[in-house]
């Protein structure tokens, strides 16, 4: 599944500015597109390779214009505005007409030159903060061609790279880059293949292999655990988590960072008119904290975020 | 008019009685007459155990002519009633007073008071004493202008000998009592002398600047802590509405103490010079000071001022370059060498922008057209403003001298020359283009709904502006934007900017090196939207213009680098007078993070940054419970202000600028 046309990539969107990605000042690049289909995720809409029209209810007044622009995708009735998302080619016309800000294509294809002037613009607040620029997603590698461009330009221009990945692609691809990235923010869903699958599509085989691979090969690993009520935010499957990582053998430092749970992504499921789940409450400080001192005592090297 | 002088006296008015002693002198003569009885008569402030003596207001006299910094003296017409009005008549027939010639109504095009600041050769008096000002003063040679500088410093004697007989009648302290029989006509030879002077001399010339500071205290540094005598020293500056002092970018151990000083002062308005690398302990001292309510220090990019004064006058040395400070809200200028008109006067360009809009749009057929029409509009108008002020300078040179100035500002005495007649080392007018982003944005939108997607006519377009349409206004905020770091976006308003700027090129002052342009709002953002009818930046009729070039409020909200990275790519050089950017920061960003922006903002280009860590939460409660938040202080315009002293409409506009959160 690499990207079609050779000089463009499908990019969901390009964040300046974080300072939650990895060190310093960062400018995200979120990768339209993923092989796995956490029922959790945080951006739905990166999920398909395709655009998708998304239209965020709570801010639409009802203007009208997007029927004016695009009588196939949209109707007006009593209720509101209706969709019809298989009409819709994602050319994104109605967007700038939209009136209340409600309407939003999912990503667009942009060329490298475009990401490249993007990543370019904070260059000087990579310099004085330690940042740079993550590449994100959906899954990033699973466009490895225009990542691989990226990651080298940025190397040959002195700008700070990393990764947020879950490693579920062909090994190959995580040996083609590498050497272009300073870090790697990786995570780790659960440990049992099933669950895994019965929750984000895929088994966890071929994730945890080349996690054990690219522990040979890389010195700067973040692994991220996302706390997802009773999905793996068992103490057995936590402790099994962290004990996988500190069993890694090879010459990276290890990190583990557990983050709390959220719902914040609920807007962004109806959105795309797809149902949420709301898998539960987010922890209390009380449980985040029992959980830091019980993790701690496996592996040092963890922070409950 | 010996008679009338007497009477003058009698009634109180020192000043005037002064003026009108000697009818056949000159005005400068009369004037250092006039600062002389004044001195001679007013009433001293109290001592209340401070440690620096005079303190809190300057003028406490109720007098209808009274002295002040920047237009020589005002006529209380406030209370003019209050007044003999047979006295006060004969003043107003015999005092000229400071006026711009050609009044422009306040509200119009053009706006301005032709204002001066400045700060005074603390450093100089300080460390010569004014007694070696007293032998160049002889050498010079016109007799008024020498008998008048003469009398200048006659008045400051007159003034210290009575400061000091008062201290003694209420036994204040010895040590106190025994600077001010040295300073300021012998040289200081302590840091504590030197203080003592520096308050002094603020007060003989009625409490404006202090100007490059550190550089010049560290003359005397030796060890000692002196944050409670620069604490007092603040404290006055704050009860005179006084306003700047710089430090940076070399650091001096006196500059921790000066910036500690600061903390939770309104005034001085702190300028941290920044070349570069800034020492750790500088770093988290500033940020502690912003995060804690102080919205001190601002941030100066020193090596692009200093290149920027140097393209704009290449004939100023470095040595003057060096005394480079901002005196006023911000306005550039040298420390104790210049006479800087800031602000002299200001283009509205929003109300330009307006007029021309209703008038042309429906006219031009390409955007091209309406753009080049504009500028050539507010040329029009800038060149107004250039010979209105021009005008104001022959009149002020001829009627308005200021020889406290004159003493005390280089090289107006080895000149031979009032200040105001342009005695001073360098002279330049400021002037200010006001409404620039609300133009910018209003260009942006007009260009891309009417000429590029052809969305509506000019006429139609007009008329859903001016009704302030519901659905008009919500497609207007969607245009493109200036603040969102996009090129497009961005270089229309360096062009704009560029030409706006530019009318000050080669143009020339009555006296002196010329115009430089700026773009520092003070608080009349709020007041000169008045009569500003509704622009296409989505700015309804009557409400502020932009307070600096940061984006519009709400435009802004793709990220703080992004928001900077507009700013830095426009050629803020231009604006040499400087181009104010006020940012609301989260408290959650680390100094490290502060530091980031700042640097990456001024390796970018950027001149000056004033930075306010207050909640949205806290600003709003402000207006609520002003009693709660009575030291809650914010940068504005181009100065720091306590947030409960603005209007509600000048609160509104700080609240709604947006918060970048880490
Ligand atoms: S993106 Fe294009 S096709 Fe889809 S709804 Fe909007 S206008 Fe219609
Ligand atoms: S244009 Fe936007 S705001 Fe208007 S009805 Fe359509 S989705 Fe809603």
């Amino acid at each position: 599944m690499t990207n079609k046309m050779s000089d463009t990539a499908n990019i969901s969107k390009i964040t300046h500015g974080s300072t939650e990605d990895g060190r310093g000042i960062r400018t995200v690049v979120f990768f339209g597109g993923c092989g796995l289909g956490c029922r959790w995720c945080h951006n739905p809409e990166c999920i398909p390779p395709e655009p998708i029209l998304m239209h965020f209810e709570n801010k639409c007044i009802s203007c009208g214009q997007c029927v004016k622009i695009c009588r196939e995708v949209f109707g007006m009735t009593a209720e509101g505005i209706v969709i019809d998302r298989t009409k819709c080619d994602g050319c994104g016309k109605c967007i700038s007409h939209c009136l209340g800000d409600a309407l939003a294509i999912s990503q667009c294809k942009m060329t490298f030159e475009k990401i490249f002037e993007e990543i370019e613009k904070d260059k000087s607040y990579y310099k004085y903060s330690g940042g740079g620029v993550t590449f994100s997603g959906g899954e990033c590698l699973m466009q490895p061609k225009m990542l691989k461009s990226l990651l080298k330009k940025c190397a040959t221009e002195g700008i700070n790279t990393c990764i947020e990945s879950c490693f579920d692609v062909p090994y190959e691809v995580i040996e083609g880059i590498y050497q272009y990235v300073n870090s790697f923010f990786i995570d780790i869903k659960h440990m049992d293949p099933d669950i895994h699958r019965y929750y984000t599509g895929r088994g966890n085989g071929r994730i945890l292999s080349n996690i054990r691979k690219i522990f040979q090969n890389h010195g700067d690993i973040t692994f991220r655990i996302p706390l997802i009520p009773g999905v793996n935010d068992s103490m057995e499957n936590l402790e099994k988590s962290v004990d996988f990582v500190a069993s890694l053998k090879g010459k990276s430092e290890k990190r583990i960072e557990v983050l709390k749970y959220n719902d914040l992504a609920a807007p962004k499921y109806r959105s795309i008119g797809r149902n949420f789940v709301n898998f539960g409450k987010p922890q209390s400080d009380d449980e985040l904290s029992h959980l830091k001192t019980h993790l701690n005592s496996l592996y040092e090297n963890v922070k409950v975020i | 008019m010996e008679n009338i002088s007497k009477r003058l006296l009698e009634a109180g008015e020192f000043y005037a009685s002064g003026y009108t002693e000697d009818c056949d002198r000159s005005r400068f003569y009369r004037t250092a007459k006039a600062m002389l009885r004044y001195r001679e008569h007013c009433s001293l402030p109290k001592y209340n155990g401070e440690l620096l003596y005079p303190n809190g207001k300057c003028i406490i006299d109720k007098m209808f002519v009274y002295p002040e910094y920047a237009f020589t003296h005002h006529f209380d017409y406030e209370s003019y009633d209050e007044y003999d009005r047979e006295l006060a008549e004969c003043c107003q027939n015999n005092i000229p007073m400071w006026h711009t010639v050609r009044e422009e109504p306040q509200n119009g095009p053009i706006y301005g008071g032709v204002y001066t600041h400045a700060s005074v050769n603390y450093f100089r008096i300080m460390n010569e004493g004014l007694d070696s000002y007293r032998e160049r003063i002889l050498k010079c040679e016109d007799k008024d202008f020498r008998e008048g500088c003469l009398l200048v410093l006659e008045g400051i004697e007159i003034y210290r000998r009575r400061c000091i007989e008062y201290l003694r009648s209420v036994s204040a302290d010895e040590k106190l009592i025994a600077s001010l029989e040295k300073i300021p006509f012998k040289k200081a030879d302590t840091l504590y002398e030197a203080l003592i002077g520096w308050n002094f001399i603020y007060y003989i010339d009625l409490c404006d600047n202090i100007g490059s500071f550190d550089r010049e205290l560290d003359h005397w540094y030796n060890g000692e802590d002196v944050v409670d005598v620069l604490r007092n020293f603040y404290r006055n500056v704050d009860a005179n509405d006084g306003w700047s002092l710089r430090v940076g970018p070399e650091i001096y151990p006196i500059t921790y103490q000066i910036l500690e000083a600061s903390r939770g002062i309104r005034r001085p308005s702190v300028e941290l010079c920044i070349d570069g690398d800034v020492p750790e302990d500088i770093r988290l001292l500033s940020s502690d000071l912003i995060k804690s309510g102080s919205s001190n220090p601002c941030f100066y990019n020193y090596p692009i001022y200093q290149k920027a004064l140097h393209e704009r006058f290449p004939k100023i040395p470095q040595c003057d370059l060096d005394k480079f400070a901002g005196g006023g809200c911000t306005e550039t200028m040298l420390t104790g060498i210049s006479r800087v008109g800031s602000i002299d006067g200001s283009v509205n360009t929003a109300y330009v922008f307006c007029e021309y809009m209703n008038e042309c749009l429906a006219q031009k057929d390409t955007f091209e057209d309406f753009y080049e029409g504009l500028i050539e509009r507010i040329t029009k108008y800038a060149n107004m403003l250039f010979e209105t002020i021009n005008d104001s300078y022959k009149y002020a040179s001829e009627y308005m001298p200021n020889p406290v100035r004159t003493v005390l500002i280089d090289d107006c005495i080895d000149n031979g020359k009032d200040y105001n007649a342009g005695g001073a080392r360098w002279n330049w007018s400021t002037v200010n283009f006001s409404g620039t982003v609300n133009v910018i944005e209003s260009l942006l939108a007009i260009r891309e709904i009417i000429y590029e997607k052809k969305e509506m006519t000019a006429k139609e377009f007009l008329e859903r502006l001016n009704a302030e349409e519901e659905f008009f206004y919500k497609r207007l905020k969607k245009c493109l934007h200036y603040g969102v770091n996009d090129k497009c976006a961005d270089s229309l308003a360096t062009d704009f900017l560029k030409r706006v700027y530019s009318t000050t090129d080669g143009k020339k002052s009555y006296f002196g090196d010329g115009f430089v342009s700026s773009s520092i709002q003070f608080i009349t953002y709020v007041r000169r939207g008045e009569n500003v009818g509704p622009t296409p930046d989505g700015r309804k009729k009557g409400e502020p213009l932009c307070d600096s070039l940061a984006p519009i409020f709400g435009n802004d909200t793709k990220s703080v680098t992004s928001t900077l990275g507009s700013v830095s790519s426009l050629d803020l050089k231009l604006a040499l007078g400087t181009p104010v950017v006020n940012l609301r920061l989260s408290k959650k960003y680390s100094d490290e993070m502060l530091f980031t922006l700042i640097r990456g903002f001024f390796e970018n280009g950027g001149m000056m940054l004033q930075i306010n860590c207050i909640s949205r939460e806290e600003l709003e409660d402000a207006m609520v419970n002003p009693d709660k938040h009575r030291n809650l202080l914010v940068r504005t315009g181009g100065y720091t202000e306590y947030f409960v002293n603005l209007s509600p409409k000048e609160q509104r506009t700080i609240i709604a600028r947006t918060e970048y959160d880490e």
